[in-house]
């Protein structure tokens, strides 16, 4: 009973401190126009962005000229065959290869199939039949194109040869088995199509989650710096204790409330409008994203102790954005990076959040199955609470020293 | 003769007084040094294998006889895969895909080789996740090699026991055979593919974000009037004097990154090396322009960095750098002619990739120097701002 009388009122006291931070930054927050932009219209507008411009998806129909110095039935076949694939466009047939080429540097087309001249001949013969082709490596992804046509349509334009040539009156599926004794099949999961806004738009998401609090919490100190306002938060007001700890998990509540509208915005209302793969337990996922947006908040609290002045925000994290993404493995896979990126990898939250929430949204995987990324995250959070926290306390103390008082307290707050 | 005399004089003291300010300001040496250093380092460690080597996956092997095991002994010598594990069922193998733990797996159905051998053709699946682009990709391919070689080896064993001469196998499983030839990166090497295009792209965006702070700051701290009485009242001397020294700086950096492309790594060059020199500095005076000119339509610092860091990200997609352009919707197809690196990237695959006459990209040096030059024309502007300076919050 007397325990509870004294932890009482310290629980009161603790309680209305929070709150009173939390108000607080709240006003900070909606009396700034800079750090609203980053909250609420980067979050809105970047995905819609990334989005769009890679909502086509796929590559079709690649540009590419002909030079066929064969001119047989089968030639052409083949080169019908080709422009009828999906991935390929036969755009025009040149006369030799200079001319071919020529259309290449106008970057008409994007490669050149070349018969030779005994390509037919070659095959009647009974020997193999070779086409060349020659493919600009400007973008991986029109080689890929040619490649997957080019085999496919080699491959069924053959099988017909083989079959035209066995004596009559074999039948087809003893036809297919002669020829293809194996037959295998490819399923592309979760992502059918390969698409490029598929695979790369869930990064993104959560890659604008953490920057967009990155470069908030940034400017919001940047702003506070400048205007010498670091007092208003533990001095002039009488219950507030000096406790850094209390600043912090207000201004984090602060934020963390705001994100709620982001998080269902970004993780379950983008996937949504443009039809992604989005096969995870949205509540699962909301889950996971705690301990995401707690270990961003508090890494942003951190870093912002590097930020002097408002702007200095973008100077500074813009960039990492390029890089985190890259850390992230959702381009180059984490396990072929050197053992260094990998650990600088580890120490961002979005790292996490990627494997995470690729794998619910995208593959469908349960908490259960993510609980690595899951444990790491709140593991970080962890961290970046006792770095935010040690941030505050040098900043704190670096501006009593200074000699700040609450003089503007009576202007800026009614309370 | 006096005024000229009096101008040079003004130039000279407007670049004293920025580079006094350069190294003044940590924050403008790591962005201006710093950060692209960093990137030539994480870029080119990052890929420095060429392609994602052993890629983890699982073999389901149903039927565990000696020839699934053969097929499974040779797709573990394969050099672009990893078996990590040999799960029981479809199901296990599935949830190890979902841990993140493989890219893809491969079920060999029960009963595989006896199919086989009476030829009831037994099917071979595999599946592969492509939420990871390029892994999906690779493994794709070697699934498919292995499945296709597999069959042919069945055939050619069957062919070979019937008598056919082994001169007419080879024709017989292949009628028609594709040769390709990647002109100019030959081993698909991605460190060449991306690295060519993404190192330009992030010093475009630091000479983008340091352009605007260096102008923007003047207007906020209220010594842009200082400034332009150091540079004579001339705008143009002043955002000569400004913008030189940071050109001379950023450009050292960017042909840094070009010896260590070309140079160190040997990375494709198929043109004389001053092209690409003479292109990397032009990518960043056009870029120095179009931070200018969007200065000068809003001279506010946030402003300003906002709609730099939205065009200096959204540069890595419009650039059409892995997703083309051309595939693009329309508005997208016109915006990427209004990013300096994009020019710069087909500069780069025209010339130092390809190595084609520069008489095939001439108009992507005018569309540098066009950059450059509409900056000129909205200076009247940005002087006003100069000598009015307003800071917006």
């Amino acid at each position: 009973m007397k325990i509870t009388k004294k932890i009482w009122p310290i629980l009161r006291r603790t309680c209305a401190d929070i709150y009173y931070i939390w108000r607080k930054e709240y006003k900070m927050v909606f009396s700034d126009a800079g750090v609203l932009v980053f909250f609420f219209l980067l979050t809105l507008a970047y995905p819609l962005l990334y989005a769009a411009i890679y909502n086509p998806e796929v590559v079709r129909d690649v540009p590419i000229v002909v030079v066929d110095d064969n001119r047989s039935a089968l030639s052409r076949q083949l080169v019908r065959n080709l422009d009828a694939s999906p991935n390929v466009k036969v755009i025009s047939y040149c006369a030799n290869i200079a001319e071919a080429r020529q259309m290449m540097m106008k970057t008409e087309c994007y490669g050149i199939l070349h018969i030779p001249q005994d390509f037919n001949t070659d095959i009647v013969r009974g020997s193999q039949g070779v086409v060349e082709f020659y493919s600009d490596m400007s973008l991986l992804i029109n080689y890929k194109n040619f490649l997957m046509a080019l085999t496919d349509v080699t491959m069924d334009l053959g099988g017909e040869l083989r079959s035209a040539a066995l004596p009559i009156g074999v039948s087809q599926s003893l036809t297919d088995i002669a020829s293809n004794p194996i037959p295998y099949a490819s399923i592309t999961m979760y992502n059918p199509e390969s698409g490029f806004a598929s695979f790369l738009i869930p990064a993104v998401l959560v890659l604008v989650l953490q920057q967009s609090i990155i470069l908030g919490l940034g400017m919001l100190a940047g702003g506070i710096r400048e205007d010498n306002t670091l007092h208003l938060y533990y001095d002039g007001r009488e219950h507030v204790h000096n406790s850094v700890l209390h600043l912090i998990v207000g201004k984090a509540l602060c934020y963390c409330s705001l994100y709620i509208f982001n998080i269902v915005y970004l993780f379950h209302f983008i996937p949504w409008l443009f039809g992604y793969p989005q096969l995870g337990n949205q509540w699962e996922i909301y889950t996971f994203a705690l301990p995401l947006l707690l270990s961003s908040i508090f890494l942003g609290m951190t870093l912002s102790g590097l930020v002097r002045e408002r702007e200095a925000s973008f100077l500074l994290f813009v960039f990492t954005s390029v890089i985190f993404i890259f850390l992230s493995g959702i381009v180059w896979p984490r396990y072929a990076m050197p053992a260094a990126w990998q650990w600088l990898g580890a120490l961002v939250p979005s790292t996490w959040g990627v494997e995470g929430f690729v794998q619910m949204n995208t593959t469908g995987a349960s908490l259960q199955q993510m609980t690595r990324p899951y444990v790491a995250l709140w593991i970080l959070t962890a961290i970046y609470s006792v770095t935010a926290y040690a941030t505050y306390r040098h900043w704190i103390s670096r501006d009593m020293q200074l000699g700040n008082k609450g003089i503007m307290d009576a202007l800026h707050d009614e309370v | 003769m006096k005024t000229i005399r009096s101008q040079s004089s003004a130039l000279w003291c407007t670049m004293r007084r920025e580079v006094y300010h350069i190294v003044g300001s940590p924050v403008c040496l790591i962005c201006m040094i710093g950060m692209p250093l960093f990137a030539f380092l994480f870029f080119l460690s990052m890929m420095n294998k060429g392609l994602p080597e052993k890629l983890p996956v699982a073999i389901v092997d149903m039927d565990n006889s000696v020839s699934s095991r053969n097929f499974v002994r040779q797709l573990a010598s394969q050099q672009q895969v990893n078996i990590v594990s040999e799960p029981q069922s479809f199901t296990a193998a599935r949830e190890a895909m979902q841990r993140n733990e493989i890219f893809g797996f491969l079920v060999i159905p029960p009963r595989f080789e006896e199919l086989a051998m009476a030829a009831h053709q037994p099917e071979i699946s595999f599946y592969t996740n492509n939420a990871y682009f390029i892994p999906g990709s690779l493994l794709y391919k070697s699934f498919k090699t292995m499945s296709v070689l597999a069959s042919g080896a069945v055939v050619s064993h069957v062919l070979t026991s019937t008598g056919v001469p082994e001169t007419n196998i080879k024709p017989l499983l292949q009628p028609i055979a594709p040769e390709m030839h990647p002109i100019g990166n030959p081993w698909l090497n991605y460190s060449i593919y991306l690295n060519n295009s993404f190192i330009p792209a992030t010093i475009q965006l630091m000479v983008l974000m340091v352009t605007i702070y260096s102008i923007g700051i003047e207007i906020k701290r209220g010594t842009s009037r200082r400034w332009m009485r150091t540079a004579g009242d001339s705008i143009v001397i002043a955002m000569t004097g400004k913008l030189l020294p940071q050109t001379c700086i950023f450009a050292a950096v960017g042909v840094l990154g070009q010896s260590i492309l070309y140079g160190f790594l040997h990375f494709p060059l198929h043109c004389p090396a001053w092209h690409m020199i003479f292109a990397m500095i032009l990518l960043i005076i056009a870029s120095q322009g179009l931070a200018v000119i969007l200065l000068s339509f809003a001279p506010s610092l946030r402003v300003g960095f906002s709609a730099a860091a939205v065009i200096g990200i959204l540069s890595f997609s419009l650039g059409g750098f892995s997703f083309p352009v051309s595939s693009m919707y329309a508005p997208f197809k016109m915006l990427s002619n209004l990013i300096p690196v994009r020019h710069y990237f087909l500069i780069y695959a025209s010339q130092a990739l390809n190595g084609y006459p520069l008489y095939y990209c001439r108009w992507h040096y005018v569309a540098f120097i066009c950059f450059a030059v509409a900056s000129i024309v909205l200076l009247s502007r940005l002087k006003q701002a100069l000598l009015h300076p307003r800071y917006e919050p």
